[in-house]
């Protein structure tokens, strides 16, 4: 039936690549305000997906991304400070540092179930942030300032960030096509059916979790390098984790390049498009996110493919836009899907 | 630790249960998550605030005004907003409280201004002493009407045909649909019901405390913690879960300080409910 | 039909990838106008005008002073006159918008300059100040609380000390038994100025029975409360935000806690204090500005400002904004070029009058006078210095 499997198997991977490649070139072509714009978009683009990996095709939803990004920037932050490391070291750091904080809190947090599980994220992320403010090592309150002339800036900053957020994505298709993303899938949309079929539900959430982590304390660490002086009010703040869900869930949470577009609508389209309106801003960004979810719940991206999908199956010779069941619907949550038969 | 100190948590306690009580109910019976319960609370307080700052009422009657105000525009937001929304898919409705809730703080700040504002009452500085502790007399209140607000919502749930509809909603909404209850319905009533506590909520802490367009974020994280300690399904168990918060924070700044609050009540928090995920005043059966 | 997909998904990508390329380079249109020597000067600030703190008043001050500047031409550099055009970016109250914000008004909109926000915020910012080289005056952050850094950031506001000596100085006229309850934030500002002020208590005399930490967003004080009325402190120093010291002035009143002064710093200056009603009556508050001090530009602003703040301490704001941005200008006209280093050495020697008051840096800071406020019947006056100040009146709302 497909003509070419080991092209269809590779494509997603090679378009990676191929970006990567030419984001990275961009890298020494734009200009400083370019490159710290794209540093951000791509932590954003970093920690929605590692986000999507946990929540859209794990089902664990995490209100709590704050507190692993805050693992990985201070880890970063305060070996620059504390030990003179130069600053590779310190991004290797800061993925270890995050995954032994989910590890730690793995034994719990896999316990809870539901929206428990985000309950519990939540109040993790705000117990660090006391715990930090608390902590004179890690600079308390007024937090601590990098040494600026050793750690990467500008184009530097940007690949660093490219090949995080490379990363992210590479995570991501990971979870789309592979045997591991189908029974995580699976355990998601019916935990019972899933573990009777014989999954190992908690090493696969663990894996999840400690995946997801390192690549939100990765960017975690890209973010303490661009910002040079973190405090826990801004690496280790709530909107981290807020704006993980809002962009994924905006461009379609448990899909590969929705998070990609959600973080550009939500930080260009609200964050900067209205950065200019004070109270007026607030209106549009909630009724904005309202109308988004109301009209595309599963997210823009899928509705996006789902239009062009009918504007292509109408054009197609055999009329049945049905049996292009796009990929990236197929492990948008849906809740009342039986799952057993996609395993089979 | 004086006693007064821990009277004024356990006191305390009854105005976190009452915030936590409609976020617990929401999310027993309709599964969602509400981002703006603390706005629904704010809300209330700023309503009253109309009839107190401007009009000369006094907080407490003009309580019943506020939650019935709270209701009536609660109960469309679910109906039509909401609902159709808990069908697609999880995170959706989540996000669209988010919304909800920065709509209403804009909406907040465009009414009523930035400036803090209280609600002026003469119980809202007066003390008690019984038994020989000092205590504040609105929280006094607040407790009494607490216990109250969750012995009706307990009656009302159990004893009532309406009551009936909402737990079979809640238990399996398919079946009760089946069975003829209006099940959108049902949730919208339980939401404009989570909303009128939401608001009683908000009059009392804007006479003991007082309330800005943004004070809703902490008052949600309380009520979460209320929810959680509580579990689902008991109105006793956020009663008592609201009472175990307040004192919890009392023991904790009196033993490790202030400045420590809030890493001992999260942590604390996060490991009963690790221990005890289904609460720690309900028992462990199936949901 | 499938093999219609990949190339399909690669499109999608491929125009996502697009879109995130233009984002990226989509900033830099607005770029080289500051650069060129006619075209408009960019100054730039990031300030929190939506979520938990608003200071309107303060951009309004900003604004005020380039207006003023332009109408009259614009600013005089280098022989030439070229318009200020003043980027004003809310942050809605969160840090790391501000950081990004920041970045995005130096590094795409390349600003020469940024003014400040408030308080936390200011901390904040001088890092990033330092970080990207362009100067950064602000002011609502007691000089005392500016981090030592690499001299991009500039403080021109009153100071700790000097608000402390004045406070001592007005309190041993009471009489009380100059014992102290001190309560403070746990944030940066409030650890600081809980230990500067109880030091320089210890100086005057006073002695600090009790001193307490709490977060933000406390509302139970009664922990503190019972310290304070343990060991008898008469005097209460609180350093909190608003809605904090609200709930404690009324658990205060409620237990029967009854100090003789009390002054709220950072929360008591809100002109929201006074729906508390009698019960603010008498609070002590730290003054950046009074009408009644003569500094220059008090009729101005409040011909201006009356109207719209009829509050003594949002005038105060609006003199703020206009004294820092005042300062700028005058650097930049100074600096010759324009450029974020001269405007910088420019910002060094320093030494002119604006609505604060008299500014000559020394390590990058330059105190402003203090004052002491006192509430009544819903409005703020000037008690201390004696100087334009009416009598103490005693603390009538807690007693």
């Amino acid at each position: 039936m497909t003509p070419t499997p080991t092209l269809r198997r590779w494509w997603p991977a090679l378009a990676l690549l191929l970006a990567t490649l030419v984001c990275f070139a961009l890298g020494g072509v734009l200009d400083h305000g370019a490159l710290d714009l794209g540093v951000t978009l791509l932590c954003y683009l970093a920690i929605a997906q590692a986000w999507n990996v946990l929540a859209g095709f794990g089902g664990l939803v995490s209100l709590g991304a704050a507190a692993f990004v805050a693992a990985g920037g201070y880890a970063a932050a305060l070996l620059l400070v504390h030990t003179g490391l130069s600053w590779p070291l310190a991004v290797v750091a800061a993925p270890v540092a995050a995954m032994l904080l989910a590890l730690l809190l793995s034994a719990a947090l896999l316990r809870l179930r539901g929206d428990y599980f985000s309950i519990g994220t939540l109040a993790i992320a705000i117990a660090l942030q006391a715990l930090i403010r608390n902590w004179d090592w890690a600079g308390g309150a007024s937090g601590v300032s990098l040494p600026v002339d050793s750690v990467p800036s500008g184009g530097n900053l940007f690949q660093l960030a490219v090949i995080v957020a490379a990363l992210a994505m590479a995570l991501t298709l990971h979870a789309r096509h592979s045997d591991f993303g189908l029974r995580l899938a699976a355990i998601r949309d019916n935990e019972p059916a899933a573990a009777g079929l014989g999954v190992a539900v908690r090493r696969h959430q663990l894996a999840a979790l400690l995946l997801s982590s390192a690549i939100t304390g990765l960017a975690g660490a890209v973010v303490a390098f661009q910002f040079v002086v973190i405090s826990p009010d801004g690496v280790a703040g709530v909107s981290w984790s807020l704006n993980a869900v809002l962009m994924a869930v905006v461009g379609g949470a448990g899909t590969v390049l929705g998070p990609l577009l959600g973080v550009v609508v939500v930080y260009y389209g609200l964050t900067r498009g209205l950065q200019n309106e004070q109270t007026l801003s607030l209106v549009i960004e909630g009724v904005l996110l309202i109308l988004i979810v109301r009209f595309a719940p599963q997210g823009v991206w899928p509705m996006l493919c789902r239009v062009a999908r009918r504007l292509l199956g109408r054009r197609s010779p055999s009329g049945r836009p049905t049996a292009d069941r796009g990929d990236e619907e197929e492990t948008v949550p849906s809740g009342t899907e039986p799952l057993a038969v996609d395993l089979a | 630790m004086s006693l007064d100190v821990l009277a004024a948590g356990i006191l305390a306690g009854g105005l976190y249960a009452l915030i936590g009580l409609g976020i617990s109910l929401v999310f027993g019976v309709l599964g969602l998550m509400n981002l703006a319960h603390g706005e629904l609370v704010i809300g209330g307080a700023y309503l009253a605030s109309l009839l107190v700052v401007d009009a000369g009422w006094d907080p407490l009657a003009a309580l019943p005004l506020a939650m019935a105000t709270m209701a009536l525009i609660a109960y469309p937001l679910q109906r039509y907003l909401l609902t159709p929304l808990l069908r697609d898919s999880k995170s959706a409705p989540l996000v669209a409280t988010f919304g909800l809730s920065l709509l209403g703080q804009a909406l907040f700040q465009a009414a009523f201004g930035t400036h803090p504002k209280a609600l002026p009452a003469s119980y809202a500085d007066t003390g008690l002493s019984m038994l020989g502790v000092r205590v504040q007399t609105v929280y006094v209140i607040a407790f009494g009407l607490t216990v109250v607000l969750c012995a009706a919502t307990h009656l009302v749930l159990t004893r009532t045909r309406a009551g009936s509809a909402v737990r079979a909603a809640s238990a399996d909404p398919g079946t009760a649909a089946v069975l003829g209850i209006d099940v959108n319905r049902v949730y919208a009533m339980t939401f404009a019901g989570a909303a009128a506590l939401a608001a009683a909520g908000g009059v009392l802490t804007g006479v003991a405390q007082s309330f800005t367009p943004s004070s809703g974020l902490p008052l949600l994280l309380t009520g979460f913690a209320v929810m959680a300690l509580a579990g689902i399904g008991s109105v006793g168990g956020v009663l008592a879960a609201g009472v175990a918060l307040g004192v919890l924070q009392s023991v904790s700044v009196s033993l490790f300080g202030g400045g420590w609050r809030d890493v001992v009540v999260y942590l604390a928090f996060f490991l009963v409910l690790a221990v005890r995920p289904q609460g720690l005043f309900r028992k462990a059966h199936a949901a | 039909m499938r093999t219609v997909r990949p190339s399909l998904r690669l499109a999608c990508a491929t125009a996502c990838a697009a879109l995130l390329v233009a984002g990226c380079a989509g900033n830099d249109t607005s770029s080289a106008s500051s650069a060129s020597s006619s075209g408009p000067i960019v100054i730039g600030t990031s300030i929190s005008l939506s979520g938990t703190t608003v200071l309107t008043s303060i951009k309004d001050g900003y604004q005020l002073a380039v207006d003023k500047v332009n109408a009259a031409g614009g600013v005089k550099v280098g022989g030439v006159k070229r318009k200020i055009k003043l980027v004003v970016l809310d942050n809605r109250s969160d840090t790391n918008t501000m950081v990004q914000q920041v970045r995005s008004l130096v590094l795409s909109d390349h600003a020469v300059a940024l003014l400040g926000s408030c308080c936390q915020q200011n901390i904040d910012m001088q890092g990033q100040a330092d970080a990207l080289k362009t100067p950064l005056i602000m002011g609502a952050l007691p000089v005392e609380l500016l981090p030592a850094g690499k001299g991009y950031a500039w403080n021109s506001f009153q100071s700790l000390t000097d608000g402390a000596d004045k406070f001592y100085e007005l309190a041993a006229t009471a009489s009380t038994n100059k014992k102290i309850l001190m309560v403070s934030t746990n944030d940066a500002q409030g650890k600081a100025t809980g230990q500067l002020w109880g030091g320089l208590g210890k100086k005057a005399g006073f002695t600090v029975a009790s001193s307490k930490a709490v977060p933000g967003g406390t509302t139970d004080f009664s922990d503190v409360i019972q310290s304070g009325k343990s060991t008898g402190a008469q005097i209460l120093i609180a350093n909190m935000t608003p809605p904090d010291c609200f709930a404690m002035w009324k658990q205060m009143k409620a237990l029967a806690y009854k100090p003789k002064l009390a002054i709220g710093l950072q929360c008591a200056q809100t002109p929201g204090w006074s729906s508390l009603g009698s019960l603010g009556d008498g609070t002590l508050v730290q003054l950046n500005w009074t009408d009644s001090a003569g500094l220059p530009d008090t009729r101005m602003i409040v011909d201006k400002f009356a109207a719209k703040y009829p509050a003594l301490n949002d005038l105060g704001s609006v003199a703020l904004g206009y004294h820092e941005a005042e300062l700028l200008m005058s650097a930049i006209s100074r600096s010759g070029t324009a450029t974020p280093a001269a405007i910088n050495k420019a910002l060094a020697i320093t030494d002119m009058s604006s609505a604060l008051g008299p500014v000559k840096f020394t390590d990058n800071k330059s105190t402003t006078p203090s004052f002491i406020g006192q509430w009544e019947n819903g409005k703020i006056q000037q008690v201390w210095p004696a100087k334009g100040a009416i009598p103490l009146k005693s603390l009538s709302g807690l007693r």
